[in-house]
């Protein structure tokens, strides 16, 4: 009697411990998704923020409850997710530097998928020239702006600053003194023929800049947009410079 | 074998047997059915205490990362837990060692969800909450009391359910509204309602709130519970709430599902108009029929100002006539989970409490500037406290202990408490400035020294001997327990020493002295009727409704009151910066700053800003000058940050309830 308890235990134990190490039953993400956010326009990439930047808002379908992922863009405009569920989704491009769009039921097939986006940013920073100013100890930008559709006006300009590659709205300097930035209240239509400049003054800011150091620097533009939702600030290619 | 077999059988017949039997099934002993409560007043009393408690009420024992009345038992680090406001998260004050913008994270929606260790347990979530509330108007329908007592009960269980689903639509947006105690069968996925919606059943609670509220509340009653003037105070602000978000939604737009369905945001400048109206005949059903006036408006001097203003909140129980709801407290000392620390936390270094932490409130520099000085040039424009003979006031240096430029022309100042002659008597009552006197002491708050050889001594420990021949201290003293500011920073004893070169004031009681954990019973003060004031002249400058005299009257009633003689014009820009001024650390700003779609303006990469004394040692005697910085963690921190899509927070657990989740979550 007692063998017969003993040996149904360690069979009851063995069976538990076979069955129990096993990983559940549904397969991995198999898919790999990665592209760019294009301008319709010409092609060019559209430069982003990483931090709080624009994002790529897709849904996966065939749920009862549909749930939002987000996908993180980079600065320079590209994008990778490489832990994706093969499946249909529904990508919502909105919230971010560029006019707002849907695409449902895209497929992502397993395996690598290029799902590039062309959008109409709302503001282009065209010609953009970011130098350092040695008489005057700045760093001096001079840039026009283009708006994507005609509706689009301009609510802030400013030169972004940091220690590195990320420089943008989220991650900047808060530099002091004025020049850095301008505000158009009420905004402005916008006129791609002015030129703007705007200057950082490295002597005002010497806590913030060492000399021997390398800083990067951007420019934006915030758009001033009806009923888009929220709107995020549009740059040009950052610059890097060594002071 | 078979003879086992059979016993088994028997056994398992004879437990089923018995098993449906009614005499199984009793009623816990440890529970009282609602009728048995209902039949008799003080049980009533007591469902009815209980559903208060319920209430989230933002007062001494809120914790915005935590939950609402807070209370966390000793022993481990639970000090973190205790001494917070929401002010913290807005740009009237900080942590002293260093506090984000929000958004606040207390999950009302769904807590007690999660079973947190060592919490008292007794709150709940909105719903949980709500149900009770429902489960209570229910019951009363059926019993056993005085008509008088039901219509009342009644009408301040209303109240209450507006007070929670108002709770609700601040944090979420549109919520599903809930009105009776769901039961097995219902369909429990009750979609979100429209914030509009939300706004307007919030907004009819409070109606059938004031319908059958006493206008008096008697010590008999409880001096604590609602009146009719209560509810109508809760419509003023709701109206108020409701009007700011449907006039300011563009300032931050949101897109998605949730606003397509206007389950937040989608109100027109119409909704706006007709909330604004709603605020302002709430505000007027007050202001011309409670008999609430302002507690001692006409004071014979600026010194009688600030005492009188700071005798308000020490003790708000005295100063019934503008009070128009407050929550009172029981000493935690005797009674477990009762009581606040109010005291305990916020004491300046130099008056500490039994206890290791202290000096958390740091009003800050912004707030500061605001107070008006009483030879202001009428327009309502606060100069800001001067500290330069070139007249640059917009200028803040990042950190004093690297970055402080002596080639700058800093007034020199006598004494610490100079700079802020001919201020706002408020300022005396709300702050505890540099150089002021508190519980007998004078407040120390000094940030460095400038050496007789012009060498600088700034946020690190030192001494140097002055041309007077005297030894002087970085921090203003010898002994940490002789100072009160800038001291520590980096450090872990950092948040005892206040960062931003001022303490808090308001309802700390200077004649307290004996204070430890929970033995604080100075009330909170919810609604009194300078806020109605403000409400009113707010919502009638904003929407040109309602009378723009009295908007002016009510502005500069509260003006007279601290000690200016002088009238300034109703803009809404002379409004608001009134209500920072009067409703300073009384948990409004937070809200004011998401209802009015400022709180991503204030905090984009923002520093919050300090004043930092400097003793320079150049002169003989030694003088004072102010450096204008930003505050340390907020520097260290890189600058603080509110996103847009905070605005409203999160829906919790969206995959079983099936609700829309809010933009950008």
């Amino acid at each position: 009697m007692k063998k017969t308890i003993y040996i149904s235990f360690m069979i009851a134990c063995l069976m538990m411990a076979v069955t129990s190490c096993e990983i559940d039953d549904f397969p991995g993400p198999d898919a790999q998704v990665f592209g760019a956010i294009l301008d319709s326009l010409d092609g060019a990439l559209v430069e982003q923020d990483i931090q709080t930047g624009s994002q790529i808002e897709v849904q996966e379908l065939g749920f009862p409850t549909l749930v939002s992922q987000f996908w993180v863009i980079k600065n320079n405009g590209e994008y990778r997710n490489n832990l994706v569920f093969s499946n249909d989704y529904d990508i919502y491009m909105r919230n971010g530097n560029y006019y707002p769009y849907t695409l449902k039921n895209v497929t992502v097939n397993p395996g690598e998928n290029n799902i590039d986006f062309r959008v109409v940013p709302y503001i282009r920073v065209k010609n953009c020239n970011i130098t350092r100013d040695q008489a005057n100890n700045r760093i001096v930008a001079t840039f026009s702006l283009e708006a994507g559709k005609p509706a689009v006006k301009v609510r802030t300009i400013r030169l972004y600053a940091f220690s590195d590659q990320y420089v943008g709205e989220y991650i900047k300097f808060a530099t002091t003194g004025t020049g850095f930035s301008q505000t158009f209240n009420p905004t402005i239509q916008i006129d791609p023929s002015t030129s703007y400049t705007l200057y950082i003054d490295l002597a005002a800011n010497s806590a913030l800049f060492k000399t021997g150091r390398s800083y990067f620097f951007r420019v934006g533009a915030m758009a001033d947009v009806a009923g888009v939702g929220t709107i995020r600030t549009n740059y040009a290619p950052n610059v890097k410079i060594s002071l | 074998m078979k003879r086992k077999v059979y016993n088994l059988a028997l056994a398992a017949v004879l437990l089923l047997l018995p098993a449906c039997e009614d005499w199984l099934n009793v009623d816990p002993l440890t529970k009282a059915p609602s009728s048995v409560f209902l039949s008799d007043p003080n049980g009533i009393n007591t469902l009815l205490a209980n559903l208060y408690t319920k209430m989230p009420m933002e007062d001494f024992m809120y914790n915005p990362g935590k939950f609402f009345n807070y209370h966390r038992d000793l022993g481990g680090n639970a000090f973190v837990d205790f001494g917070w406001s929401t002010s913290f998260m807005t740009d009237e004050s900080n942590y002293s060692a260093g506090s984000g913008a929000g958004p606040v994270n207390d999950n009302y929606w769904a807590y007690g969800a999660v079973t947190m260790s060592g919490n008292n347990n007794i709150s709940n979530g909105a719903y949980g909450s709500i149900r009770q509330v429902n489960q209570f108007l229910l019951d009363l329908n059926t019993a056993n009391i005085d008509e008088g007592v039901r219509k009342r009960c009644a009408s301040e269980a209303h109240f209450i359910r507006a007070y929670m689903y108002f709770g609700l639509v601040k944090r979420y947006g549109g919520v599903p509204i809930i009105e009776v105690p769901q039961v097995p069968g219902d369909n429990l996925n009750v979609p979100r309602s429209t914030e509009k919606q939300t706004f307007d059943f919030i907004l009819n609670e409070c109606d059938l709130a004031i319908e059958n509220l006493p206008a008096t509340a008697t010590s008999n009653d409880g001096i604590y519970r609602a009146t009719k003037w209560t509810a109508y105070a809760l419509k003023s602000r709701v109206a108020l709430y409701a009007a700011s978000i449907a006039k300011y939604w563009d300032k931050a737009p949101l897109t998605g599902e949730a606003v397509d369905l206007k389950l937040v945001g989608g109100m027109t400048n119409a909704d706006a108009n007709n909330y604004y109206a709603q605020c302002i005949a709430a505000s007027a059903a007050i202001i011309d029929n409670s008999g609430k006036t302002l507690y001692k408006p006409t004071p014979a001097s600026r010194t009688e100002a600030a005492r009188n203003f700071q005798d308000m909140f020490q003790n708000p129980t005295g100063a019934m006539e503008e009070m128009i709801f407050l929550k009172a407290y029981i000493d935690g000392s005797t009674t477990r989970m009762q009581g606040h620390s109010y005291d305990v936390y916020f004491n300046p270094a130099q008056t500490p409490p039994s206890y290791t932490y202290y000096g958390r409130f740091c009003p800050t520099l912004n707030l500061v500037d605001l107070f008006e000085d009483y030879t202001d040039d009428g327009t309502g424009k606060s100069v800001p406290l001067v500290t330069r003979n070139d007249g640059v006031e917009d200028e803040y240096i990042a950190n004093p202990g690297t970055d402080l430029d002596l080639s700058v022309p800093y007034k020199l100042y006598n004494t610490p408490t100079e700079i802020f002659a001919n201020k706002d008597a408020r300022l005396f009552a709300s702050v505890i400035t540099p150089g002021s006197a508190w519980k007998g002491k004078t407040i120390v708050m000094q940030g460095g020294l400038i050496r007789p050889d012009g060498t600088r001594l700034v946020y690190q420990n030192g001494s140097a001997v002055g041309l007077d021949g005297n030894t002087y201290y970085t921090y203003g003293a010898s002994s940490s327990s002789d100072y009160s500011g800038f001291a520590q920073l980096g450090n872990n004893e950092q948040g005892n020493f206040s960062s931003s070169g001022f303490s808090v004031k308001k309802y700390l009681k200077e004649g307290m002295t004996t204070i430890t954990q929970f033995i604080c019973t100075t009330p909170y003060i919810d609604f009194r009727l300078g806020e109605i004031y403000l409400n009113y002249a707010e919502a009638a400058v904003e929407s040109g409704q309602g009378s723009a005299s009295l908007a002016s009257q009510y502005l500069n009633a509260l003006r007279r009151r601290a000690g200016h003689t002088d009238n300034i014009p109703a803009t809404i820009e002379n409004i608001l910066k009134e209500r920072r001024v009067e409703l300073a650390f009384e948990g409004h700003r937070y809200w004011d700053l998401v209802r009015r779609r400022d709180s991503h303006l204030a905090f984009n990469k923002t520093t919050r800003k300090a004043l930092v004394p400097i003793l320079d040692l150049r002169e003989n005697p030694p003088k004072y000058f102010f450096v204008r910085a930003n505050n340390w963690p907020d520097n260290n921190a890189g600058g603080r940050t509110f996103e847009t899509k905070s605005y409203y927070l999160p829906i919790p657990d969206i995959s079983t309830s099936g609700l829309v989740q809010n933009p950008q979550y």
